[in-house]
């Protein structure tokens, strides 16, 4: 399959999963539409997926991590993190947490490494709002249904697309095939924007520990949600990120979240960025083409009794 | 007289000739300041920053002072619309019969059918002249490009690569090559779908776009693209600006134009619970 055929499949899959979902005449009529755009559903992920990866198994508790070997550096001694990636998300964009396949929803391992037990340490108005989220109306109000293309801090590492690291000196910027970017100026004196000023992505400072580019992100406007399943972060949230270079294909990202609004304690994600020495920048036009957010619209009226 | 060693005082030939010769050492002596001044003045072009490669180094955030992005042609002020110079070389794009006529009902119809305010990626060169800033990353392969408006981006490669074959962009390819100090892109592989400005200025997907980039000094670079599309000009046209370096702030935030568009009209709504509450 090429990365296109790829691609299109994934750009599908959010209008099959959640219609498969949905109320049934509408999802009914509206998968017709679907499949009529030639679109068939991808491989499953999950348990299959990691022998299928270049890069050995995952990372995550006790799997045992990518085999280590030279990494690239720069002539000033750093790692060279630049080149086209793409995320072994392992079906993080429909859950963070270990969950079978589900209908058409892929499964995944899991990628949350702490807490231990692999699951996210919700509190319990937030697990009434996830579940809420999972109702077949609600798929309407995921932001990247709209196509706000901001997947947000970390989604975009774990989202089925590639991405472009570009490192200077002073920063290491991002550009997302599904058009966004990303800055991460590297200075450890630089100070975070005020309070009151909010993004989609944070405002994120870099600095190297070592090998480890380490990235602090905060004010955030809470909009972006963690995947497809409607995993939930607010406002409060605060992002530590690790880029570890372990070869000189593989970089190992740490994600811990902080968001007391949302969670009882902070929790710690972590995928493997695979390089692709053969990679090219394409171009995903979601907003341009949007089919998906009529037919979730539909089965949110449907769902609501507006239509 | 003169107390420089040396110099004759008794009689008037050799006064005379001193008198050469003390002229041809002053010019001798003022030659290397003279040379000095001129030099400055070269310098003060030639003082741009400059990679470790010895490349012009664009780095930066960057943004154009005009009103291209109204309608690139000389223009008067209507409605939202502030009066501005235009920026086609020559005045006025060389459309052919058919294609004025299409011009100029997509500027009748401009509210409606402008591709930009539909939040629809807006196409090179467009993207270069919106009054949104953006920012320059480099290295001796790529030069990515980041844009505030709505988090778009180009990745311009500067490796020596070969287009993608047989897929339109709505930002086109761009594949780029240093002429000297001049950074030169091919950008090709547009779609149909993107407007040159706010006025209906149109091509076909055969469109290609040659831009050029050079600083003038340190905080200025001249840009210019040239235009060829024989479905809808009858010859290639440049338009040619200077975009200017933003020195007052030190990042550039996002304008997400779907989302600002959607929260406005309701079709995207706030969640009480998780957004910030301002």
């Amino acid at each position: 399959m090429s990365r296109m055929e790829f691609r299109m499949q994934h750009s599908e899959f959010r209008t099959v999963v959640r219609l498969a979902l949905g109320v049934a005449l509408v999802a009914v009529l509206a998968i017709g539409d679907a499949f009529a755009q030639d679109a068939p559903p991808p491989p499953p992920r999950g348990r299959g997926a990691g022998a299928a990866g270049q890069a050995g198994p995952g990372g995550g508790r006790g799997r045992g991590g990518p085999e280590a070997g030279p990494i690239r550096r720069l002539p000033d001694g750093k790692p060279d993190l630049s080149g086209f990636y793409n995320g072994n998300g392992r079906g993080a964009n429909y859950g963070l947490e270990n969950h079978p396949t589900q209908g058409l929803t892929p499964g995944g391992q899991g990628i949350i490494v702490d807490p231990p037990d692999g699951k996210l340490p919700m509190q319990e108005w937030a697990k009434a709002e996830l579940a809420s989220r999972q109702t077949p109306a609600r798929g309407y109000d995921d932001p990247t249904a709209h196509c706000i293309m901001a997947a947000g801090v970390p989604r975009a590492f774990y989202v089925p697309s590639p991405f472009f690291i570009m490192q200077t000196p002073t920063d290491v910027a991002v550009l997302f095939e599904r058009m966004a970017w990303r800055r991460i100026p590297i200075d450890a004196n630089r100070k975070h924007l005020p309070d009151n000023v909010r993004l989609w992505q944070g405002d994120s400072i870099g600095h190297w520990e070592g090998d480890t580019l380490v990235v602090d992100s905060t004010n955030f406007n809470g909009k972006p949600w963690l995947n497809e399943a409607g995993e939930i972060t607010s406002h409060a949230l605060h992002v530590v990120e690790r880029f570890t270079p372990v070869n000189a294909t593989t970089i190992m990202y740490r994600a811990t979240l902080t968001d007391p609004i949302v969670y009882t304690r902070p929790f710690t994600i972590e995928v493997q960025l695979i390089r692709d020495p053969e990679g090219e920048m394409l171009e995903v036009a979601c907003h341009e083409d949007n089919q998906d957010l009529q037919h979730m619209k539909d089965v949110k009226d449907a769902g609501t009794g507006l239509k | 007289m003169s107390n420089r060693p040396g110099l004759p005082r008794h009689s008037f030939a050799k006064a005379g000739a001193a008198a050469v010769v003390l002229l041809a050492a002053f010019f001798v002596a003022d030659l290397p300041q003279l040379t000095d001044h001129v030099a400055a003045q070269t310098a003060a072009a030639k003082q741009i920053p400059r990679m470790p490669d010895g490349k012009p180094n664009l780095q930066g955030i960057w943004q154009v002072r005009n009103r291209a992005a109204y309608n690139i042609e000389d223009h008067h002020a209507r409605l939202n619309m502030p009066a501005g110079r235009g920026v086609v070389e020559g005045g006025a794009i060389p459309y052919q019969e058919w294609a004025l006529k299409k011009r100029d009902e997509n500027f009748a119809n401009r509210y409606k059918e402008d591709p930009f305010s539909k939040c629809y990626m807006p196409g090179v060169p467009r993207i270069m002249y919106i009054e949104f800033p953006f920012q320059v990353f480099q290295s001796s392969t790529h030069v990515a490009m980041a844009f505030e408006w709505t988090n778009v981006h180009r990745l311009i490669y500067t490796n020596g690569s070969k287009p993608v074959q047989g897929i339109e962009f709505w930002m086109g390819d761009s594949r780029g090559r240093w002429e000297g100090d001049t950074l030169v892109v091919d950008v090709t592989n547009h779609n149909d779908k993107t407007w040159f400005d706010m006025s209906g200025n149109f091509h076909s997907e055969a469109l290609k776009v040659t831009e050029r980039y050079s600083l003038i000094d340190a905080d200025t670079m001249r840009y210019e693209a040239t235009v060829t599309d024989p479905k809808v000009f009858t010859r290639p046209w440049k338009m040619s600006m200077p975009i200017y370096r933003v020195k007052d702030v030190d990042r550039i935030f996002e304008y997400q134009c779907v989302a600002e568009s959607e929260e406005a009209d309701g079709t995207f709504h706030r969640e009480p619970k998780t957004w910030y509450p301002k």
